[in-house]
């Protein structure tokens, strides 16, 4: 068996779905199923288990297959486990779901889903199968699977002759539990056998064992039958062997003739004496049955008295009989009327409560028609206040309105007075306005004639310059000694500065230059003349405005008399617009005021039309309700009164009328009863005169003595079947007496019988020896022929049987037959054991370097209870032989390992039904030091090289950096992970030393 | 000239027979100080496995520090360092950029490969490359892309790092490379484990030809592997009884300016413990020998099991570890079996008829001598047995 894939669900740890693939390994390799503990390593385990054999890897795990589902799956998620694997070139699928319970979709509780069980068988080779799983596309269910079984029995019966295994020896020898696969090592003897006959299969050499001494003891049981019937039938005739047969038969004959003789006689008297008994049997039976019936007669005459008085009782009775009816049918009349009268006392009863009742109602009805105020007053308030109410709310809008107008008005008011506010200051700021504007044309005007004088001091000086420079330039030409250009003097002095005013200057005045400052000067003076005119003709309107109260000068800094000018228009405008304003809400209060008046007006008409009282509308409203409800309320009580009123006085009419008439009825009835009376007493007289005509002597009877109607018939009977008795019995002893004369018989019975048993003894006696001697003659004949054909079968069958019952006792372990005193079955078994032994030792002994082999014990002498199967441990450092129990942890692991593996080996090459040829060793390598661990380690990977699929489950981390295909079992929040490291992911690098 | 000493295969906290090796291992790890203190190379190198398991025991630990301490503090010797495949490179590689300033060098990832160290003298100039041991898929996951075998995984490392080679080399570098490897045409002892299961673990001698000295680990027997210049140096103690009577000890190589000059010497330990092997049956193992402190293991040919033999053995062996019996099985039966299985699924390794079974048992049980008749009668009943078991079997 070798897996290929297992997916869980649900499963362990594992909560969600988990598919783990074996491809990798499975043309032989050892790999690590590596994880923390508790992480689910040995869950994967039992989910190859379960997936077989539908429970867990070990027996502990087995306890509550329910325990199997993951506490962490979703509760709805059913848990299933599905198990790919191969036998030889055989591919099978098995799918499996164990019994759950499964929360109910509705409502509380759980629902027990029963476990279920399917095997298919993959119809292609197994190469085939791995290479369609290893395509990433396919789907599993769409391979072309044949059903095997559908059923779990049918399934695990399959799976267990598939496998070759059940789930015991499958935990014994492939799969290697937890600290259970020592057992096989350390199991006794006992059990140890019980695997290795159902490994190996020698149960069938137990068969052959058994079919051979059942062989041996039929060939025994038939030569013994055989003889023993022989001698037997010999003995019968008191012969001990086949000559003496001839004599006998001729005595035998002899006897039979003798016999014969006697026999006839002895028939001839018996049937004499038969004859004499069966008359003398007749004539005591008659005797006896008259004696019987005369006993009969004397009882009936004693009972004759009785018989008459009984008659006497029934005459009475039948007499009296039509009087008593008469009685019994006025007792009835009477106590009809009893009832009648009952009936109508109680009717008359109701009746006055009834009437009472009706006054009361008329009484309540009076009192309420009476009651103030009355209901056409309340109709007569009601329909007034109705009519006052869409008065009330008109007023009521009215008056909203009117209060909105005059806030409106009000506000309107208001706005007046502050735009008058508003235009008398800007009024003020106009003044201040057009002062400034004068103010600014005089500094205007000040300040153009300051310019004008600047420019012409400026061409003054320009003027003065020029001459100088000229005087220089002429200066120039002045040489000492000549006279000078202008004055002509000869002591002229050197002017000296002229060069410095160039300089000053920076350019040369001329005559030019003199001109143009002229007319400069001349421009900028009719320009300030047309600006102070165009200012001017501005303010001339405005003198106007001017007060003399206002003549102060605003502090603000003035700009220049256009800005001044702008912005008294722009205030100007704004205050024509304010005065604008002003007069039209001057005319809308003039409005609004006269159309508040009116309303006024109006509201004052319609309150004067509502009395004083009533012009709250809310009250008025209420009032009304409480005066519709008290209406309602009075009028239904009315309604309600008559209706009841009329309803009494029908029902007093209707009872009138019963009472009327069981009235009538009861006078009938004692009518009735009277004349009923009268007829009985004169019935009465009649019959005692009959009674006393019939009975003269006896007195009148007492009702006591009458008979009732069921004893009346029983008496009659009784007279008729006294009467019919007497009769009969007379008939029958008349009969009887008759035939006794007829018989007459002169002997007892008792006598004849005596004679007659005699005779029919000798005459049975004779019968039977005649013939018994007559079968004896025959046998004896037949006896001789069979005799002398048996005796040569015989030795043949005594031949046979010694050489069955030796060779069975050889197979058996018979002492005398089998020197090593063991059974074939066992002695397969021990070879085979040998062999296993053979191959563990070759394991065993690499690992421990040659210190320890396993050896079977010497057959010892108690080989009964001994099965020749036990374990010792050959220990070359002690030189002694141990028991498997003293080995120490690690040697207890390497010798168990080395054991499950021979036996593993032995299996698969020897008898070839069963292929273990994948080991899975859950843990125990914890248990090695390192020295070891390397040892184990070889040891299992000369294993896998031989093709074997070799699995270890162990947390140690050594055995990490050894195996480099490994299977991390990750534990994580929600259920446990399985990843093969693969290659190219970077877990494989990282916690490659994560764990100690 | 340049001299480095190479060494590997410590495997400290080992136990042989279960016996701690620790003493013993001290005491070859001080011969080794005393090589470096009178050969005084200009660096060590540490082939790998220097511990026997990826989680030492602390005493290991201990040993290995004291160690380094004293050759990079004392001696002024720098160190450099692979790991093995027993140990753990996170371990080993703890600290290693701090340790580099001291003197410690230590590659213990891939992306170390890539920093050699470099050493000039004189007219000699070398570079050392180590190469950590990792499996062929971690290997793979640095260069982003599967590698199956260690054999792959070398040939991409040596590809990784020829720029750098040719480099060197141009600069008249020598080039010395650190590897835990299992190169083909090695011979392993009984006590490597392998480097992996179910493939070849095997590396090609022929990757290794280029490089003036390649610095080898793993294999336990001091050896050359085709060429003077590819080495392993062996364990620093016999570890398994097949490298009994094997001499222990480190390789002192010394690079000239050209390859000429260069100069091997193996330097053996002389003051540690070796490791007898011992065969014959007790009475002859028995005998008186000449006492030595070695490490005896017997193996006993007695037929039969000698009463207390470890007992009687230890009064004459002192270093007596372990008494064996001369057991013929050896890997290949076990493995010619099974792979005689896997190549001929049909053919059964025994297969009885009912007949040879029932002839065994009788020759075997038989009290008295059986007839023709008897065996005639024997095979007529199994026929018919066989008939009607057949409807039986569920085979």
């Amino acid at each position: 068996m070798k897996p290929l894939s297992l997916r869980l669900k649900a499963f362990g740890p594992f909560a969600t779905e988990t598919t783990i693939s074996f491809e990798r390994v499975f043309d032989g390799g050892l790999f690590l199923i590596h994880g923390r503990t508790g992480s689910g390593k040995t869950s994967i385990l039992d989910g190859l288990c379960f997936s077989l054999f539908g429970s867990p890897s070990s027996e502990e795990r087995e306890k509550d297959i329910r325990g199997l589902r993951s506490d962490l799956a979703d509760k709805f998620t059913m848990t299933e486990t599905e198990l790919i694997f191969a036998i030889a070139q055989v591919a099978y699928r098995v799918h499996r779901i164990p019994t759950q319970a499964i929360p109910k979709k509705r409502g509380e509780g759980f629902t027990e889903h029963k476990g279920s069980a399917e095997l298919f068988r993959y119809a292609g080779t197994v190469d085939e199968l791995r290479r369609r799983l290893s395509e990433s596309n396919t789907e599993l269910t769409h391979l072309s699977w044949i059903p095997v079984a559908g059923k779990v029995e049918s399934v695990n019966l399959a799976l267990e002759s598939i496998i070759g295994m059940d789930e015991k020896q499958f935990r014994q020898v492939v799969i290697l539990p937890q600290g259970k696969f020592r057992e096989f090592l350390s199991s006794s003897s006992s059990d140890r056998q019980l695997i290795l006959e159902k490994l190996f299969q020698t149960d069938r050499y137990t068969r052959l064992q058994k079919f051979i001494s059942t062989k041996a003891q039929l060939a025994t049981t038939l030569y013994r039958e055989k003889s023993e019937g022989l001698a037997a039938r010999l003995n019968n005739f008191g012969i001990v062997n086949f000559q003496e047969i001839a004599i006998k038969k001729q005595d035998v004959t002899a006897q039979f003739d003798k016999a014969s003789i006697e026999l006839h006689a002895a028939r001839i008297r018996y049937e004499a004496l038969g004859h004499e008994l069966n008359k003398a049997k007749q004539f005591e039976e008659a005797r006896k049955r008259f004696q019987t019936l005369e006993q009969k007669s004397v009882e009936l005459n004693q009972n004759a008295n009785h018989i008459s008085q009984l008659k006497q009782r029934v005459q009475l009775t039948r007499l009296w009989a039509p009087y008593l009816q008469a009685e019994i049918l006025i007792n009835n009349l009477e106590s009809r009327r009893a009832n009648l009268i009952a009936t109508k006392n109680n009717n008359e009863i109701e009746l006055a409560a009834i009437a009472k009742q009706r006054t009361n109602d008329q009484l309540a009805l009076s009192a309420k028609l009476t009651q103030t105020p009355s209901v056409d007053d309340l109709s007569n308030e009601l329909t007034r206040l109705r009519s006052l109410v869409p008065i009330l709310r008109d007023a009521q809008t009215t008056a909203t309105r009117l209060a909105m107008d005059e806030k409106k008005l009000s506000t309107i008011t208001n706005d007046v007075s502050q735009l008058e506010t508003e235009i008398s200051q800007l009024k003020l700021a106009q003044v201040k306005q057009v002062h400034a504007l004068f103010s600014c044309d005089e500094i205007e005007t000040a300040h153009q004639l300051q310019l004008i004088d600047r420019e012409n001091l400026q061409l003054i000086r320009l003027e003065i310059d020029y001459h100088q420079t000229e005087a220089a330039r002429l200066a120039e030409l002045l040489t000492p000694g000549s006279p000078c250009p202008v004055c002509g003097s000869l002591e002229h002095p050197l002017p000296t500065q002229h060069k410095n005013l160039l300089d000053e200057l920076g350019f040369p005045i001329s005559a030019d230059t003199i001109k143009a400052a002229k007319e400069n000067l001349e421009r900028l003076r009719q320009d300030a003349a047309a600006a102070r005119a165009g200012r001017h003709s501005r303010l001339e309107p405005l003198i106007s405005l001017l007060t003399p109260e206002s003549t102060q000068q605003s502090e603000m800094p003035l700009g220049s008399f256009s800005d001044e000018y702008n912005r008294f228009n722009v205030a100007h405008l704004a205050l024509e617009k304010k005065k604008h304003d002003l007069t039209l809400r001057h005319a809308e209060i003039q409005t609004r005021g006269e159309s508040i008046l009116v309303q006024q007006k109006e509201l004052n008409q319609k309150i004067q039309s509502v009395p004083e009282q009533d012009r709250d509308v809310e009250e008025v409203v209420r009032r009304g309700v409480e005066l519709k409800n008290q209406y309602d309320r009075l009028s239904s009580e009315i309604k309600h009164l008559e209706k009841s009123a009329t309803e009494l006085e029908s029902e007093i009419a209707r009872r009138r009328g019963i009472h009327s008439t069981l009235v009538d009825e009861i006078l009938q009835l004692e009518i009735d009863i009277t004349t009923r009376r009268a007829s009985q007493i004169s019935l009465r007289g009649a019959i005692e005169l009959e009674i006393k005509k019939q009975f003269p002597k006896s007195p009148a009877p007492t009702d006591s003595e009458l008979f009732l109607e069921s004893q009346l018939k029983d008496a009659e009977t009784e007279i008729e079947q006294y009467n019919r008795s007497i009769n009969e019995n007379s008939a029958a002893r008349a009969e009887v007496e008759t035939l006794m004369k007829q018989i007459n018989s002169s002997r007892s019975a008792g006598e004849v019988m005596i004679e007659f048993n005699d005779a029919a003894i000798t005459r049975t006696q004779l019968e039977q020896s005649a013939a018994r001697l007559k079968i004896d003659a025959e046998n004896l004949t037949s006896l001789e022929a069979e005799t002398a054909a048996n005796l040569s079968v015989l030795e043949n069958l005594k031949c046979d049987a010694e050489r069955a019952t030796r060779i069975s006792g050889l197979m058996t372990g018979d002492r005398a037959q089998n020197k090593l005193l063991v059974p074939l079955s066992r002695f397969v078994l021990q070879s085979r054991f040998e062999e296993v032994l053979e191959q563990a030792n070759r394991r065993l002994s690499r690992m421990s370097r040659g210190q320890f082999q396993l050896r079977r014990p010497a057959l010892s002498g108690n080989l009964r209870d001994s099965q020749g199967l036990e374990i010792r441990v050959e220990d070359a450092n002690a030189g002694t032989e141990r028991h498997a129990g003293s080995l120490s942890g690690g040697e207890s692991f390497m010798a168990a390992l080395s054991l499950a593996l021979g036996l593993a080996d032995v299996v698969q090459a020897d008898l070839g039904g069963v292929r273990l040829d994948s080991v899975l060793i859950d843990e125990g390598f914890g248990t090695l030091d390192s020295e070891s661990l390397d040892l184990a380690m070889k040891t299992l990977i000369d294993l896998q090289a031989g093709g074997r699929m070799v699995g270890i489950i162990s947390h140690v981390s050594e055995l990490k950096h050894q195996v480099s295909h490994r299977l991390e079992v990750s534990k994580q929040l929600l259920g446990s992970r399985v990843l093969w490291n693969d290659p190219v992911l970077r877990e494989s690098v990282s916690t490659r030393d994560a764990e100690i | 000239m340049i001299k480095v000493l190479h060494s590997s295969d410590w495997h400290l906290g080992r136990s042989l027979f279960a016996k701690s090796l620790l003493e013993d291992q001290t005491k070859a790890l001080l011969e080794l100080e005393s090589i470096i203190a009178n050969e005084k190379p200009a660096l060590v190198l540490l082939a790998g496995d220097l511990y026997d398991r990826s989680i030492p025991p602390e005493e290991a630990v201990r040993l290995l520090d004291k160690f380094l301490s004293k050759v990079i503090l004392e001696l002024n010797t720098p160190v450099a360092m692979i790991p093995g495949n027993h140990d753990s490179n996170t371990r080993i590689g703890v600290s290693a950029d701090l340790l580099r300033a001291a003197g410690l060098h230590v590659f213990s990832t891939p992306e170390s490969t890539t920093c050699p160290i470099r050493i000039d003298r004189d007219e000699t100039k070398i570079a050392v490359y180590g190469i950590p041991y990792l499996e062929p898929n971690e290997w793979g996951f640095h260069f982003g892309r599967p590698l199956r075998t260690h054999n792959d995984a070398l040939i991409a490392i040596l590809d990784s790092l020829e720029d750098s080679f040719t480099k060197d080399r141009a600069e008249g570098r020598r080039i010395i490379l650190m590897l835990h490897a299992y190169v083909n045409g090695g011979e392993a002892t009984e006590s490597e484990r392998p480097l992996a299961i179910g493939g070849s673990d095997l590396v090609s001698v022929e990757l290794l030809s280029n490089f003036d000295y390649v610095a080898l680990g793993h294999l336990h027997r001091s050896q050359v592997v085709g060429s003077d210049r590819i080495r392993y140096p062996g364990s620093l103690f016999p570890y398994s009884q097949a490298e009994a009577s094997q001499k222990k000890g480190a390789m002192l190589v010394s690079l000239g300016a050209v390859p000429a000059e260069d100069i091997f010497q193996f330097q053996p330990f002389n003051t540690t413990r070796g490791l007898q092997v011992i065969r014959g049956d007790l009475k002859s193992l028995s005998k008186p020998v000449t006492p030595t402190d070695d490490y005896v293991v017997a193996i006993l040919t007695d037929q039969s099991l000698p009463f207390e033999a470890y007992r009687q053995l230890q009064q004459i062996h002192s270093g007596l570890l372990h008494v064996g019996r001369d057991i013929n099985w050896s890997r290949d039966d076990a493995e010619a079996a099974d792979r005689l299985m896997r190549e001929h699924p049909e053919r059964k390794y025994r297969q009885l008829s009912d007949r040879d079974v029932l002839a065994q048992f009788i020759s075997a049980a038989a009290a008295n001598e059986t007839s023709d008749l008897d065996r005639e009668w024997l095979v007529l009943q199994l026929e018919e047995f066989e008939k009607t078991d057949a409807l039986m079997e569920p085979r």
